[in-house]
C-alpha cells in the first residue's frame, strides 16, 4: 500500500514535469518590454454576461485605438481578461491573477457592487488602480471607498435623486407604491426617492421588501401593488430581477394602470423587457442617441463602435471606453504609471471624452457627471433593433444630484 | 384578506410549476434510481424552444414543440451516456448530470445571450380576470388549469397503461420486474423521456410568467428537489402534494415575513427529513438511528 | 480486539515510522516544487496558496465522503462559516492585536461545534437523503447570513480586516512578506511567492499526515467497516451513530479551518463562500481527484481550480469546457485521477461502486441477508 502511494505519486510527478517542460513556454514571464498591462475583469458567464461582453467590446475598441496612436506614453497597452461570473470571490481571484501573473497595473470592469467592493479592497492592497465600471451601489465610493478606486458611473443616490425630482413634478401628489430588493442598494434607493417625493406630497402607500437574491416570483408583491391601485409603482430591483419584475407586473395590468419607475436600466434590459418597458421611467448615465447628437466625442465613439460591432453601445460599454481613455489621460499627465501620481492627477483634473466636462470628487472618487432621466419608447418607435429604447425626459447636472459630502461615511486612505 | 387570496393563488401557480418539474424528477428517481441534476436543463431547453417558436408561430406551436424537442434530447442523453449510470452511486450521477447541466446552460447562453428575455403572451390572455374581490392575471389561471390537465394525463398514463404498470412496479422492485420479463430497458427510456418532456412543457408554459434566461434551469432545480423530498421520492401524488405545499409556503411567507421566504422551504425540507424521511407520501423504508 | 490482526496494526509493528517519514518527505518535496511547476504552466503564487487551502477543505470533505461514505452537499456552510467566524473574531475581538492563530483556532472550534450540532440530527440519514439534508442546512445558513445586515455585511460581505500576524515563539510573522525570488533558469523566475504559501503548504502537509493516520487508525478502520456494512458492524458492537457523528464533526472542523485560513488570506469574506456552488465544488474536486484516496482531493482541487482560473482568462467558453470535462471524468475515470493512477482499474471500479452501494442511493436499509458487496470487514483503504 505504501508502494502504491509512492508509485502513484511518482507517476503524477513525472507527468507533471513533462507538462511543465512541454507547456511552459508561453507563460514564462518575459523580460520587461514596453508594455502596459490592464486587467479586464468582466462577467462573461452568469446573469450579466451580456453587459460584460459589451464592456469587453468597448475596452478592445479603446485599446486598439490607443495603440494605433502610439499607446500610452509610448507603451503598448496589452489586456488580460478574466471572467468574474458576477461572484465577488472569483473576481478577486481574477484580479490577483491579473496583477501577480500578468503584471496588470490597472484593473477595470465589473457589473455589480458586491464584485466592485471585493476587487476594490484587493487593488488597494496591491497598489493597483481600479476603475470600477458598472457598479451602482453607493458603497463603492462611500462605506467601502478606497484611495485606488475611481467610479465614474452614476451611483444609486444620484439616480434616485434625479428620478425622484423629475417624477415628483408630474406625480407629486399621488399614491406611490414601492417594491424594494432587500439589501443595501435597495434601501438606499428607497430612502432617497421617498425623501424627495414625500416632500412634494407623495403618499408612500407601502414598501414591499423582496428577498435578495433569489426572488424569481414577484407576484406576491405585485398583487399587493395591484390591490393598492397606486399612481406610481417604483420597482427598486436591479438587472435581471428588474426585467423579471417588470415583465410580471404586466400580467397584473400594472404597466397600464400605473407609472412604473426603476432606478437604473441599460439597453440589454430594455430589450429583454420588450414592450413591457414602454413608458417606464428610469435613469441612465449615457444614452447613445442623445449623446452622439450633442457631443462630438460621443459621436466618434458610437460610430466607431457601430462600425466595428454592428450594434450601438450600451451605457456600460460607454463607461468602459471612457475609463480606458481617462486612465490614459491621467498616466500621460502624471508622466508616470506610478499609481500615486496617477491618483493625484485623477483627483485634480477635469476631462471630457464622451459626455460633458466631468471630474472625480476628491473626497470619495465618485465621478461628477450628468444623470439622465429617460422613459421607454413604445416598441414600434424603437430603432436599431431595440437599442434605441428611450426618450430623454430630463438631464440632471452631476453636482446637483450627488450625495453631499457631509452625509458621506467614506474614510479614504492617505495613500 | 385580498392579499391572502392573491398569495394563495400565486402559491398555486408557483406550486404547480414545482409539481410539474418534481413529477418528472421523482418518477425518474423512483424507477431509474437516477439523481438528475440536469433536470433543470430540460426546463430551460423547453423554455428556449418555446421562446423561439412562440415568437414566430404562436404559443400553441411552442407548447407542442417544446416537450417533443426536450424528449428527443432526453432520449439522446439516455442512449449515449445516462443509462450506464442508473442505479449507480449518487456521487457519480451527481457529477455527470451536473456536467450536463453546465454544458446545456452555457450552450444556451452562447446561442441566446445572457439577458432575461420576455415571452410573448397572446392578447386574449394578457389581461386580468375578475375573481371575486380580486383581479387575477388571466394567463396564470390558464396556466394553472393547463398544468392540472397535463398532470391528469400523466397520472392516467401511469395508472392505466402498460408502461405505467412497469413504472409503478419498477418503483417497487426493479429487479423483480426484469425477472418477470418486463422490457425495463425500453420502459426506462420512455419514463425518462416523459419526465423530461413534462419539464420541457412547463418550461415553455411558465416562461410567459417568469421570463427566460440561461440560469432558470438551476434556479428551479433546487426547490424541485425540496419538493421531491417533502412529497416522497418516487411518489407521484407526493410530488403533487409537496409542490403545492412548498409553493404556498413560499408565497404566503413572502407577504407575512419576507426575509424568511427563502429559508422556510429548506426548513420544511429539513423537518420532513428529520421527522418523516420517506416524505409525506413516500414508501421506501429509511433507516433511522435512535 | 481484532486490532492486532489488522494489516494496519501489522504495518504499525513493522516500522511504519519509516513509511510515515517517506510519506512526509515525498509530500514535502511535492509541495515545495508545486508553485514552481504551477508557475511554468500559467499559474502564480497566489493560486498555489489558494489551491493548498482549498485542498484542506476538500480533504475535510473527503473524510466524510470517502471514508465514512456520506455525501454532503452542504459543506460550504462550514467553509464559509469558518471564514465568517474568523473575520468576525478578528474584527471584533482582536482588532488591535490581530492574532492569526487565535482567529483560526477560534473559528475552527466554533465550526466544529456547529458541525456537532448539525451532525447530531443529520447523521441518522443516509445516501441522497443525507446529502439533501445537509443541503437544506447549508441553504438556511446562506440565507440567514445574507440577511445578516451589519454583523455579516449582507450581500457585500466583510471587507478589509486587519492583517493577522502569526505568532511563533517570540516572533510575530507577517505572512504577506515575500519569499525571495527563485530562478528556474529558462522556465522563468518565481518572484511572487509569499510566506502565506509556506504556511499553507505546511498546514496541508500536516493535514495530509493527519488524514493518513486517521484512516489507518482504529477509528478509520471502524469507519470503513461502518461504510461497508453498517449492519455487520453493529453486530460486532460498534456504535455506528457515534462514529458517523465524529466523522462529521472532524470533517466540518477541517473544512471550517480551511475557510478561516482563506478568509484571513483574502482579507475579505463574501456570501458566495457559503453558497451551493461552493458546496458543489468540493464534491467535484473530490470525485475528480479520487474519493477513497488521501491525495485525491488535493489533485482534484489543483486541477479544477487551475483550469477554472487559467481557462477563464482564455475563453468565455470555459464553463462549457468544464462541464464536458466533468462528464468525461466520471465516464472514463470513475475512481478519479488518483484512484485510477493508484492501480485500481477495473477491479477498483467494481469494488468502489460495491462499497458505496452497501448504502444504496435511496437510503433504504441494508437487506437483512448477506451484504450485496462481497468484501470482508475490515477493509484496507487505499491511501
Amino acid at each position: 500500500m505504501k508502494q502504491t502511494l509512492s508509485r502513484g505519486r511518482f507517476v503524477a510527478a513525472t507527468a507533471g514535469a513533462a507538462a511543465v517542460t512541454l507547456g511552459g513556454a508561453p507563460y514564462v514571464i518575459a523580460a520587461p518590454t514596453k508594455e502596459l498591462v490592464v486587467g479586464l475583469n468582466v462577467p462573461q458567464t452568469g446573469p450579466y454576461s451580456d453587459q460584460g461582453a459589451d464592456q469587453l467590446r468597448a475596452y478592445n475598441l479603446a485599446i486598439d485605438e490607443i495603440n494605433a496612436k502610439g499607446g500610452i506614453m509610448g507603451m503598448k497597452v496589452r489586456s488580460t481578461v478574466g471572467d468574474t461570473q458576477a461572484k465577488p470571490a472569483v473576481a478577486r481571484d481574477n484580479a490577483q491573477r491579473m496583477i501577480e501573473r500578468d503584471g496588470a497595473i490597472m484593473v477595470t470592469g465589473g457589473s455589480s457592487t458586491a464584485v466592485a467592493v471585493a476587487v476594490s479592497s484587493l487593488c488597494q492592497d496591491k497598489n493597483v488602480i481600479f476603475m470600477a465600471t458598472l457598479t451602482h451601489g453607493d458603497e463603492t465610493t462611500n462605506q467601502n471607498c478606497h484611495k485606488h478606486t475611481f467610479r465614474r458611473y452614476n451611483d444609486a443616490y444620484m439616480s434616485s435623486q434625479a428620478l425622484a425630482r423629475t417624477m415628483a413634478t408630474k406625480y407629486g401628489g399621488g399614491k406611490w407604491f414601492y417594491i424594494t430588493a432587500d439589501y443595501a442598494w435597495g434601501h438606499s434607493n428607497f430612502e432617497n426617492i421617498t425623501r424627495v417625493v414625500e416632500a412634494k406630497g407623495a403618499k408612500t402607500v407601502k414598501n414591499v421588501l423582496t428577498p435578495f437574491p433569489g426572488t424569481v416570483d414577484f407576484s406576491s408583491a405585485l398583487a399587493q401593488a395591484q390591490a393598492a391601485k397606486p399612481d406610481v409603482l417604483v420597482v427598486i430591483e436591479f438587472g435581471q430581477d428588474m426585467v423579471n419584475c417588470v415583465n410580471q407586473s404586466a400580467q397584473f395590468g400594472l404597466t397600464k394602470s400605473a407609472k412604473i419607475l426603476v432606478p437604473l436600466v441599460d439597453e440589454y434590459m430594455a430589450i429583454g423587457a420588450k414592450d413591457n418597458f414602454d413608458n417606464v421611467a428610469s435613469t441612465v448615465p449615457f444614452y447613445y442617441q442623445y449623446h452622439a447628437q450633442k457631443y462630438p466625442g460621443a459621436k466618434r465613439f458610437v460610430d466607431a463602435f457601430r462600425a466595428r460591432y454592428k450594434v450601438p453601445p450600451s451605457n456600460g460599454a460607454e463607461c468602459a471606453y471612457a475609463d480606458m481613455y481617462i486612465y490614459k489621460m491621467a498616466v500621460e499627465k502624471a508622466g508616470s504609471t506610478d499609481p500615486h501620481k496617477v491618483i493625484d492627477v485623477l483627483e485634480n483634473t477635469k476631462f471630457q471624452f464622451t459626455k460633458e466636462l466631468e471630474w472625480y470628487r476628491k473626497e470619495d472618487h465618485q465621478g461628477v457627471n450628468s444623470c439622465l432621466v429617460v422613459e421607454g419608447l413604445p416598441m414600434k418607435q424603437r430603432a436599431d433593433g431595440g437599442f434605441g429604447f428611450a426618450r430623454v425626459l430630463e438631464v440632471h447636472n452631476g453636482e446637483s444630484v450627488m450625495e453631499p459630502l457631509s452625509a458621506l461615511s467614506c474614510k479614504m486612505e492617505t495613500a | 384578506m385580498e392579499s391572502l387570496i392573491e398569495a394563495l393563488l400565486n402559491g398555486l401557480v408557483l406550486g404547480l410549476i414545482y409539481v410539474a418539474i418534481a413529477v418528472g424528477l421523482t418518477i425518474v428517481f423512483g424507477t431509474l434510481r437516477l439523481v438528475n441534476f440536469a433536470h433543470g436543463a430540460f426546463y430551460a431547453v423547453g423554455a428556449y424552444v418555446g421562446l423561439v417558436l412562440a415568437g414566430r408561430y404562436g404559443l400553441l406551436a411552442a407548447f407542442v414543440a417544446a416537450p417533443i424537442a426536450v424528449a428527443a434530447f432526453a432520449v439522446l442523453l439516455d442512449r449515449l451516456v445516462l443509462r450506464f449510470f442508473y442505479g449507480k452511486d449518487a456521487t457519480s450521477q451527481l457529477l455527470l448530470t451536473f456536467g450536463i447541466a453546465l454544458v446545456v446552460e452555457e450552450a444556451l447562453r452562447l446561442i441566446f445571450g445572457g439577458t432575461t428575455q420576455r415571452y410573448p403572451v397572446p392578447d386574449a390572455l394578457a389581461g386580468s380576470f375578475a375573481l371575486g374581490p380580486i383581479q387575477y392575471p388571466a394567463y396564470r389561471l390558464a396556466f394553472a388549469l393547463g398544468i392540472i390537465a397535463m398532470l391528469l394525463v400523466v397520472w392516467l398514463i401511469i395508472e392505466r397503461t402498460n408502461y405505467g404498470l412497469i413504472v409503478r412496479a419498477g418503483i417497487r422492485d426493479r429487479i423483480m420486474v426484469q425477472l418477470l420479463g418486463g422490457n425495463i430497458r425500453r420502459a426506462s427510456t420512455i419514463v425518462f423521456a416523459i419526465g423530461a418532456a413534462i419539464a420541457g412543457l412547463v418550461g415553455a408554459a411558465a416562461s410567459p410568467i417568469y421570463s427566460v434566461n440561461p440560469t432558470v434551469g438551476f434556479s428551479f432545480l433546487v426547490p424541485s428537489f425540496v419538493v421531491v423530498v417533502v412529497g416522497g421520492l418516487g411518489s407521484f401524488w407526493g410530488a403533487v402534494l409537496g409542490g403545492l405545499l412548498i409553493g404556498e409556503l413560499q408565497s404566503v411567507t413572502t407577504i407575512v415575513f419576507p426575509p424568511a421566504s427563502n429559508v422556510v422551504i429548506y426548513l420544511c425540507m429539513a423537518l420532513v427529513l428529520l421527522l418523516r424521511p420517506q416524505g409525506l407520501l413516500g414508501e421506501s423504508e429509511v433507516i433511522r438511528q435512535s | 480486539m481484532n486490532a492486532s490482526r489488522t494489516s494496519a496494526a501489522r504495518a504499525r509493528r513493522s516500522g511504519v515510522l519509516a513509511g510515515d517519514v517517506r510519506f512526509l518527505i515525498f509530500t514535502a518535496i511535492g509541495l515545495a516544487a508545486f508553485p514552481l511547476a504551477l508557475h511554468a504552466v500559467g499559474g502564480y503564487g497566489g493560486l498555489a496558496t489558494q489551491i493548498c487551502i482549498l485542498s484542506v477543505a476538500a480533504i475535510g470533505f473527503n473524510v466524510l465522503l470517502g471514508y465514512a461514505g456520506m455525501l454532503s452537499y452542504g459543506h460550504a456552510m462550514f467553509y464559509g462559516g469558518g471564514g465568517y467566524l474568523a473575520a468576525i473574531l478578528l474584527m471584533r475581538a482582536m482588532p488591535a492585536h490581530p492574532n492569526l492563530w487565535l482567529a483560526v483556532l477560534g473559528a475552527t472550534i466554533a465550526t466544529a461545534a456547529l458541525a456537532l450540532a448539525i451532525g447530531s440530527v443529520t447523521v441518522r440519514l443516509y445516501g441522497i437523503y443525507f446529502a439533501l439534508l445537509t443541503l437544506a442546512f447549508a441553504q438556511m445558513v446562506f440565507f440567514i447570513v445574507e440577511q445578516g445586515g451589519e454583523i455579516t455585511g449582507g450581500d457585500d460581505g466583510l471587507q478589509s480586516f486587519p492583517n493577522a500576524l502569526l505568532p511563533i515563539g517570540p516572533w510575530s510573522i507577517d505572512l504577506t512578506a515575500p519569499v525571495p525570488p527563485i530562478d528556474m533558469g529558462p522556465l522563468g523566475t518565481v518572484s511572487d511567492l509569499k510566506l502565506w504559501y509556506v504556511f499553507a503548504a505546511i498546514v496541508l502537509l500536516l493535514v495530509l499526515w493527519f488524514t493518513r493516520a486517521l484512516t489507518r487508525s482504529q477509528f478509520g478502520e471502524v469507519l470503513g467497516a461502518i461504510r461497508e456494512n453498517e449492519e455487520r458492524s453493529l453486530f460486532v458492537g460498534f456504535n455506528a451513530a457515534t462514529y458517523r457523528l465524529a466523522a462529521f464533526a472532524i470533517s466540518g472542523a477541517l473544512t471550517g479551518f480551511a475557510g478561516a485560513m482563506r478568509a484571513l488570506y483574502d482579507g475579505t469574506v463574501a456570501v458566495d463562500s457559503l453558497g451551493i456552488d461552493r458546496s458543489g465544488s468540493f464534491v467535484i474536486y473530490t470525485i475528480v481527484g479520487g474519493v477513497q484516496t488521501v491525495f485525491g482531493p488535493v489533485v482534484g482541487t489543483a486541477i479544477i481550480v487551475y483550469l477554472e482560473n487559467v481557462l477563464s482568462g482564455v475563453t468565455p467558453l470555459w464553463r462549457l469546457i468544464e462541464g464536458l470535462i466533468f462528464i468525461a471524468a466520471i465516464v472514463f475515470l470513475p475512481s478519479g485521477i488518483v484512484g485510477t493512477l493508484g492501480g485500481r482499474g477495473k477491479r477498483g471500479r467494481r469494488a468502489l461502486f460495491g462499497a458505496l452501494r452497501a448504502r444504496p442511493a435511496t437510503g433504504v436499509a441494508p437487506p437483512a441477508g448477506p451484504a450485496p458487496a462481497a468484501v470482508d470487514v475490515p477493509r484496507e483503504t487505499n491511501a
